[in-house]
Formats: structure tokens, sequence, C-alpha cells
């Protein structure tokens, strides 16, 4: 069989890691009307550089740094208070070991998510559509609440909570399961 | 930096409100502490995860709306779809909307690809549309059409008979309709308010958003506000933040009055051009220094000071022991003879640390003690919700007829669990206007208790002659009420309480 070409490879890369490199610049870029863009425009970017990719080194990491900088590009178009955080910040955070162990449990946490939103009382399951699956802003959330703003980002960061707990349970509780390793081969790009 | 504060910080962050100097604090600890990037991945992994859920449900629900109007890459997916005659018509869509976003990008390979589908929050202009229903929430509509979130609204009458809707104009104003409700569209910048509340919220490129009332207009300045119109066309605005103006009429003969956040206006008739300012400034004015007279403590151990500021009090955080509630209680002891005969709204606003609350079943009370004796008709007006979870206490002589949970109170003191945040709601107590209750020292008494809660008084009261009115109201751990079954995790977390003063007979 004759070896893929270089932009084939990353692409199809692209597309088997395409959780968590979302999941990477939902995390990163705090304004989520740009997430697609960003994703989008990494995903150009590392095409345009396939040829620099190299298989011995992670794939992961190589990609991350694409999406750093189209974070950082975007952070410019983003509504305010909707600014990534600077570049210095973003590259200590890419290279962490949690960032890998974090992002690569996306898919399998996905799988779960829907249940354990089942179990957060109903007036914070509503916050939590509102906010993630109406893509409603904070304020706007807590006008249909009948809540303050605090109450809200309050109610979201509990929930964040409740659900990580909740989905460490059920990932614990599948047969087979195994916790990712804490740490990944991770050269930085 | 604590880890309270950081957990706030990341979570302003996640939800793209993080401004300066607290972005600038958060730099400083995500650079100088692993521990701090640590916490910053397990939150934003988080809202990653829940951020892609989200776009599932979309994806999910786009596919089964099939909207029509849906004429962009949503409605294309859709009918691809479809054309390929997929068994299961929304997952083949869904399938459809995530695989084509990045397969078809990986076929493609240069050039813009096409774009994953993301909600829309604002109508497009470029459709001549006046407004859309961009939230419902248990929304019931009167007449034969119910409205769904993404449907179209044009010109017209709309009335929600219950449940709240948001509408988004052309304009980018946002209108949260609380039914009962009956409206008219008149187009991307201007609605005429028949009856019921609305709360408008006017981002900066929309300003000059009109609504219009029996009564008067309110024109919104970039702002949110609360504007209500009762039967008789009397209307009520309330500033939650920025600046409106408020024209009483509709000929304009007298200027518009400026309201800013705080204050409150009524327009009585279209015959009064000018607006009637029911809500002033309100100032305590002595709470710089500790006061007998007007704070009395009930189980404080005596060895733990408590500070008194200028328009707040902080209570010291106790500890258990001894079998000692861990309760504090502040009596606010003040004179409100002025709002005697007139409805005022004076709000508090508590909030809980972090530390502390997690997972931790919190009580709210609010107590109510008063002297009169009202033969009440079943119950005082509250505006409580019944899944607020919060609780008006009662002393033994007034009637409530509050349900919590669905379970009606008994008379006395009242706990309700709170498990989620407490919202805004509002608490009537009347005052019977007798001479006794003039005189007496007590009245009507809505007390606060605090446990470790700063009480941040945004209003000052002026003091004056009796009746007097307190407020009190406390949290307390583990007791009380609640459903069988309540796990307990949740926060309580109070904002924006209120209590209305009025003479009895007023009417609410």
């Amino acid at each position: 069989m004759p070896p893929r070409d270089p932009v084939t490879t990353v692409q199809s890369l692209f597309v088997e890691h395409g959780a968590q490199i979302r999941g990477f610049v939902a995390a990163l870029m705090p304004d989520p009307a740009l997430v697609d863009d960003v994703v989008q425009e990494t995903f150009l970017a590392i095409s345009a550089k396939a040829a620099d990719y190299d298989p011995s080194r992670s794939f992961l990491a190589w990609a991350y740094g694409f999406a750093r900088r189209k974070v950082l590009e975007n952070g410019r178009r983003a509504r305010r208070g909707g600014q990534p955080l600077p570049d210095e910040v973003l590259s200590v955070l890419a290279v962490m070991d949690e960032a890998e162990t974090e992002l690569s449990l996306t898919a399998s946490r996905l799988r779960f998510v829907d249940a354990c939103i089942d179990e957060l009382t109903p007036q914070v399951r509503r916050i939590v559509e509102y906010c993630y699956r109406k893509s409603l802003k904070p304020a706007e959330a807590a006008r249909l609440m009948g809540w303050t703003p605090g109450s809200v980002h309050v109610a979201l960061s509990r929930a964040r909570a409740a659900i990580r707990q909740c989905l460490e349970r059920k990932l614990a509780a599948e047969p087979g399961w195994e916790a990712p390793p804490a740490t990944l081969p991770n050269p930085a790009p | 930096m604590t880890a309270s504060r950081l957990g706030t910080l990341i979570d302003d962050y996640l939800a793209g409100s993080l401004a300066e100097p607290d972005r600038a604090d958060l730099v400083v600890d995500l650079l100088a502490r692993r521990e701090a990037r640590e916490e910053f991945w397990r939150a934003a992994s988080m809202h990653a995860v829940l951020s892609e859920w989200g776009k599932a449900h979309w994806g999910r629900e786009a596919a089964t709306a099939g909207d029509a109007d849906s004429g962009g890459l949503v409605g294309r997916l859709i009918r691809e779809a479809k054309r390929l005659g997929s068994g299961s018509g929304w997952a083949a869509a869904v399938a459809v909307c995530i695989g084509i976003s990045l397969a078809a990008v990986a076929g493609v390979g240069a050039g813009r690809a096409v774009l994953a589908p993301r909600v829309a929050d604002r109508p497009d202009p470029a459709a001549l549309v006046v407004a859309r229903v961009t939230a419902v929430n248990d929304a019931v509509w009167t007449g034969n059409r119910q409205f769904r979130e993404g449907d179209s609204v044009g010109s017209g009458p709309l009335r929600l008979a219950s449940g709240v809707a948001q509408l988004t104009f052309a304009s980018g104003a946002r209108v949260a309709l609380n039914g009962a409700v009956d409206v008219e569209i008149v187009n991307a910048e201007r609605m005429f308010l028949r009856s019921g509340r609305i709360t408008p919220f006017v981002p900066p490129e929309a300003a000059g958003f009109t609504v219009v009332s029996p009564s008067g207009e309110v024109i919104d300045l970039g702002t949110e506000f609360s504007v209500g119109v009762d039967a008789s066309g009397l209307t009520d605005v309330y500033v939650i933040d920025g600046k409106v103006d408020v024209a009483g009429g509709h000929a304009r003969t007298q200027p518009p009055v400026r309201m800013t956040q705080g204050y409150g206006a009524r327009l009585v008739s279209p015959a009064a051009a000018t607006p009637d300012l029911t809500q002033r400034p309100l100032v305590i004015d002595h709470f710089d220094e500790p006061d007998a007279a007007a704070l009395r403590w009930i189980n404080l151990t005596p060895t733990l000071p408590a500070v008194v500021r200028w328009g707040s009090l902080v209570i010291p955080i106790q500890e258990h022991g001894d079998g000692v509630d861990p309760a504090v209680r502040i009596l606010l002891d003040h004179d409100f003879t002025p709002l005697v005969g007139a409805q005022s709204v004076i709000s508090f606003k508590a909030t809980l640390p972090n530390i502390g609350t997690a997972g931790v079943g919190r009580w709210v009370a609010l107590v109510v003690d008063g002297r009169a004796v009202p033969d009440d008709p079943p119950g005082l007006p509250l505006a409580a919700r019944p899944e607020a979870a919060a609780a008006v206490m009662v002393s033994p002589r007034w009637h409530s007829n509050v349900r919590i949970m669905g379970r009606p109170l008994p008379r006395g003191r009242i706990f309700a669990r709170t498990e989620e945040a407490v919202g805004p709601y509002q608490v009537v107590v009347r005052i019977d206007d007798t001479p006794e209750n003039r005189r007496s020292a007590g009245g009507a008494t809505v007390d606060v208790m605090v446990n470790g809660v700063e009480i941040a008084t945004a209003e000052r009261i002026d003091l004056g002659a009796s009746p007097r009115l307190g407020f009190q109201t406390f949290f307390r751990d583990g007791e009380g009420q609640g459903e069988p079954g309540d796990t307990g995790a949740g926060l309580a977390l109070i904002n924006d309480f209120s209590v209305s003063v009025e003479r009895p007979g007023a009417g609410t």
C-alpha cells in the first residue's frame, strides 16, 4: 500500500481526535460563538503545514500548538469579556499533562452526560440547558429563571462539579475501564 | 489566591464575563501555580464536555424540527439526510451534521470548510423578521399558535398565558415575557405592553428600544428594566441596570424622566405627564458602629466580634459545637413610617462564600414578625415561587399561603431547604395602620439572620418613628424540612429578596 500523503494523514488524525481538539478550543476560547471558527481554522492551518508533521511525535500536542495560536488570533473578535487568556498562559496550559488527560476523556464522558444531567435538580438542569444547549449567556438565563446572574454563575459552577463527579463514577463502573495515564508523551511543537 | 476566588475567576472566564482587573489576577495565578492550572483544566474540560453535549442536542433538535426556515447549513444538511433515505431521520441528520462538518472538510482540504451548526441567538436582519422566540420555559400561548423556540414573530398581538418566553428582536433587544402578559409587537424597536410584566434587556446597539404602555413610554438607553401594567393601565417601571427614560402620557408635553439603576417609577394615567417616582434611595444610616438598640444577637459566641461597616454587616462564621445552632440573629430595627400607606420595595442582597457551602443543605428563612393581626384573605399575596425553596417565616399571628415544594406551610416558624440558588422574590408585609402600631416599637418586622454571611445593604433607609420594620434572614445547616431523597447537594445563595410594605387593603 502506498504511503498516504501528509495532508490526508494529518486530516485523518484531526478527524480522529476532533473531540479533543474541539474540547481544547472550547476550554480556552470563552466565546462559544467562535469555537467553530477556531476549530475550522486550526484544521486549515494543520493541513497547510502537513508536511511538517513528524509522526513520531504526539499529534495532539502538535495540533494544540496550532489551536492555541488560532485561539489568540480570534480573541480579537470575541465579545467583551470573552477574550482568551494571553499567550504565555495558553502556552503553559497547553503543555500540561492535565490537558491531555482531561481532554482524552471527552468522548468517553459524552456518553454519560445525559444521564448525569438528569441527576441534577430541575432548576439547575434548566440552567445547564439554557447555557449549554441553547447557548444563552448567564445573564439571559438569569432573566428567564428570575435569578440574578451571580446565582446562575454559581449554579453552573456547582453543576459542572456535580456532573464531573457523576461522570467519574459512571466511567469507573464501566467494565474494563482504565483511567488514562497521568503522563503522555508531549513534546511541544 | 484562595480556592474560592480562583474558582470564581475561572467560572467568570468560562462564562465570558471576566474583566480587568480580575483577568490579570487569574493570569498571575495561572502562571504562578500548577495547582491553579490543574483546577483550570478540571473546570474547563467539563465546560468543553457540556459545550459538545449542547451542540449534539442542538443538532438533534434542528434535525427533528425540520424547520422550513432553515435555509442555511442546517436545512441543507437535513435535506441531504432525507435524500440519503436513512432509516432513522434524526440519527442520520446528526451524523450528517457532525460527520460532514469534519469528513467533508477532510475531503476538501482547501478553502473554507462547511461550518458546524451553531445555535442562532439572533434573528437574521436580512430575513426581515421583527423578532424570534429564542427561549421558552413552560410557555402556554393564547390563541391558535403555540410558539416554539426559533419561531419568528411578526408585528401584531402576542399573548402569553403562562410560563416564560424570550423574544429577540431584530434590533438586538431581548425581552423576557412573564405570563400572563399581553403585548403588541410594533416593529423591531418598539412594542406595546397592554398588561402583564416584561423584562427587556437592551444591549447598547439596540439603545432606543421603546416599550409603550397605556399610560406612557419607557425608552431604553441600553439597559435592563422591568415594566408591568396592571388591569387599570397603571404602569410600574423598575430599572435593574443602566438607564431608561420614562415619559408619562403620550403627548410628550414634558421631558422624560431619566431613571437609573435601583429607581422605580409609576405612570398613573395617560393624562399624567410626569412619572411618579415610587422608589427613592432609602438610606440605612447607622450601620457604621455597633448600636445596641439596632442590633440584637442570639446564639452568638461572645468571643466572636461583629464588625459593622457602612451599609453592611459582617458576621463572623461560627463554629458548630455544643449543640448550639450556628445561627446568628441580627435584628435591624428601623422605622418605616414614611412608607406606610405606600408600596415600596426594599432590596437586600446576601452572598454566601463558596467555601463551606458545597454539598451542604443550607436553609433560608425570612422571618415576618408582626403585631398586627389582619384577617387576611387566604394568605398574603406572596410572589414566592413554590419551587424557589425560599420560605417566609411568619410569626404566630400572621397567615401565609406559601407553598414550598408543593406543600402548604404551617403558621409559625417555617424553614425551607435551599437546594438551589434562591432567586428574587417578594414578601408583602401588611402593617395594620392602627394607632397602637404607630406607637409600638414592634409593628411588623422582617428579621434578617445571618450565619457567616456578609450582608451588603444596597439601600439606605431613613429612620423615623414607629411602626418599625426590621429584616432578618438566616442560614442554618442541616435542619429543616425537605423532600425525601434530597441529596443536599447544591448551593444556597440569596439575592435581591425584597419586602414590600403596604397599607392593608391596598391590594397588590
